[in-house]
């Protein structure tokens, strides 16, 4: 990665297996008279290479189960990498403990995609809200503390009023600002936003990204901001990172990725987008589905659905290339000049 | 305040709509208001030795022939007074049921949440424990264990400690219900997205269980803990039926059924009848009250959301 001097978050070679053969013991299997471990995993995550500046909102994309909340997750530590390394601020975090991310949860918060799940559901928005507080500035007294729950409740556009009402109570939209404002009340840097939208009416959408486009503003905060959504990523993203089966196919800055997208899959993906006024479809249409992440394909993902795929596309990984550092892209016949 | 968020929440609706669930309601309360009120409002004090005349025994209740007014159930073959009895009975009898399920649900709570929210080796663990603890009925656990301790400790001391040794007893034998119905619960619990908010705060595993998850897991916990009194004031019953349980001196229900029973064929059929008849009614409507409260926090009935 170029950019290293401002960098917030950076993403070495990333990989995250999940084990789903069970236990030992369902693992053992007798084949041609030999007992044999077998061992089923699921590659959600095959050596991704990112990196996150400072004051950006980076956008990763990519259909279901293609491993970008994996990601998201990763990088909060709520999951252990298989291997790879992620650095915050130049700091390797993804090997410390419970007790050495401590500093780090104060500065790295998430917003969940359910806001159904995501507020305890015996819990009023005012414990919901002031526990974070109360674990992350013991300093502060209980009136102090309310006063900057309060502040927080303010500043996402629910009543401080209501703070003793519990999460039923509220629509979705307002549960996902109090989502929201619980990842804001201690005042982080960075925040992973894991499809915060996906789950709301599309009305209500516009509302909660323009809330969290102004806390960015106010707070100078850094986005890693997952979605599905291709047109939320125009609006939101500085810089876009598209994900096809657990690796990067597509990495640069938004205007140039949707203005000239090169990766084939990314080119499909952006003209699936629906547009008003368009006579003639140009849909580009893949063959074939998504293939398991349990056996994956050999060589570059990508080669059983691409067009242009040719024999290095079977066999070897197409890394992202270094050429144009705001624009980057992994594929073979891209660097082979055939497309 | 309060009384607003309850007069308006769906389970008052719900119970003053139900026939079935208010009247068990009110009979267990007043059962369990009489036998707590039982020092003031019992004729006679059945545990005091120089409060009852042997040549009052076996006196019939009201209402039949050689019934004496002093006796509204009639007596025992000690010349206790049954109605006494009978409530000083009832209330060690709900005693028992209510600590012995507190005990079972201290053990079966904490068992059940630690082995939902870590999982692995430790639940593998845990839950083998309680299938064996299962795997022995809790009669046949409870029948040994006081068995051998009555004839360890003597009787004399047994009966000043019969409460709390049979509280041990039931408490320890049952507890795997709760594991179970807690881990079952943690397990879907622990996947949704307010825990993995508590983590990314930074909030110790210990934290997490305690104010997140518990909260989360009492509306099953409820109505398993009305059938578990329930069934605790049964299998005391029983272990004083075959006498284990109770010592006469202070005799539970179950106790009291034992006692009546030798004299039933010799036609003083009220010693085993009434204490049986408050069994019966006592049992019937905490059943009825846990049937209640399962429909009412059904999630397919009624979301809890």
């Amino acid at each position: 990665m170029n950019q290293t001097d401002n960098n917030l978050v950076a993403i070495e070679n990333l990989f995250k297996e999940f084990v789903i053969s069970g236990s030992f013991l369902d693992e053992i299997t007798f084949e041609k008279g030999k007992l044999i471990r077998k061992r089923e995993t699921v590659k959600a995550v095959n050596g991704v290479n990112m990196n996150i500046a400072q004051g950006e909102a980076l956008c990763v994309v990519g259909e279901s189960g293609c491993g970008k909340t994996t990601i998201g997750r990763l990088v909060m530590g709520l999951l252990q990498p298989t291997r790879g390394s992620i650095h915050y601020a130049g700091q390797r975090i993804d090997d410390l403990s419970r007790d050495q991310l401590i500093p780090y949860r104060r500065k790295m918060q998430m917003i969940f995609q359910n806001p159904y799940a995501s507020l305890n559901p015996r819990k009023t928005v005012n414990y919901t809200l002031s526990e974070p507080v109360a674990y992350h500035f013991p300093e502060l007294n209980k009136s102090e503390r309310a006063e900057k729950v309060a502040e927080v409740m303010e500043s996402v556009g629910i009543s401080p009023k209501w703070g003793d009402r519990f999460p039923h109570e509220f629509s979705g939209g307002q549960r996902q600002r109090i989502s929201i404002a619980r990842a804001l009340t201690v005042d982080p840097e960075f925040i992973v936003a894991d499809e915060p939208i996906s789950a709301l009416d599309v009305s209500i959408q516009a509302q909660v990204l323009n809330l969290l486009m102004d806390a960015q503003e106010q707070r100078k905060l850094t986005y890693l901001f997952i979605t599905h959504d291709l047109s939320v990523v125009e609006h939101f993203g500085t810089r876009v990172a598209v994900m096809y089966l657990g690796t990067l196919c597509e990495f640069g800055e938004t205007k140039k990725v949707f203005s000239q997208p090169k990766h084939p899959y990314t080119k499909a993906l952006l003209s699936a987008i629906p547009k008003i006024r368009t006579t003639e479809s140009k849909h580009i249409k893949l063959n074939g589905e998504v293939p398991t992440p349990i056996n994956l394909p050999s060589g570059c993902v990508f080669h059983g659905r691409c067009p242009h795929a040719t024999d290095i596309c079977k066999q070897q990984i197409p890394e992202l290339d270094s050429s144009d550092s705001t624009h980057r892209v992994a594929c073979h016949a891209i660097a082979e000049g055939r497309i | 305040m309060y009384w607003q968020r309850i007069k308006s929440s769906a389970a008052y609706y719900s119970f003053t709509h139900n026939r079935v669930a208010m009247v068990s309601a009110l009979v267990v309360f007043i059962i369990c208001a009489l036998s707590a009120l039982a020092p003031i409002i019992a004729p006679y004090d059945p545990w005091d030795l120089t409060q009852f005349d042997i040549m009052d025994s076996e006196i019939p209740p009201i209402g039949a022939e050689q019934a004496d007014e002093r006796f509204m159930l009639g007596t025992d073959a000690m010349g206790r007074d049954m109605l006494s009895t009978i409530l000083y009975g009832t209330g060690i009898s709900i005693l028992i049921g209510v600590f012995a399920t507190l005990l079972q649900a201290f053990i079966g709570i904490t068992v059940g949440l630690f082995a939902g929210y870590f999982g692995g080796r430790l639940d593998s663990f845990l839950m083998r424990v309680a299938d064996v603890q299962l795997s022995f009925t809790t009669l046949m656990v409870a029948i040994v264990i006081l068995a051998v301790f009555q004839a360890t400790v003597g009787l004399d001391f047994y009966e000043d400690y019969a409460i709390l040794v049979i509280v041990l007893v039931i408490g320890v034998a049952e507890w795997p219900q709760y594991a179970r119905t807690v881990r079952a619960c943690v397990l879907a619990e622990k996947e949704k997205e307010y825990v993995d908010a508590a983590r990314v705060i930074g909030l110790k595993p210990l934290q997490i269980i305690y104010r997140h998850i518990l909260p989360n897991t009492f509306s099953p916990l409820l109505v398993i803990s009305t059938v578990q009194v329930a069934n605790a004031i049964i299998t005391e019953a029983a272990l004083s039926f075959l006498g284990l349980g109770m010592p006469v001196t202070k005799p539970s229900l179950g106790s009291l059924i034992r006692n009546g029973f030798e004299f039933i064929f010799s036609g003083s059929w009220w010693i085993t009848a009434f204490p049986s008849l408050i069994l019966i009614i006592l049992i019937l409507s905490l059943n009825l009250l846990g049937d209640w409260l399962r429909d009412l926090l059904n999630p397919k009935m009624y979301s809890n959301d």
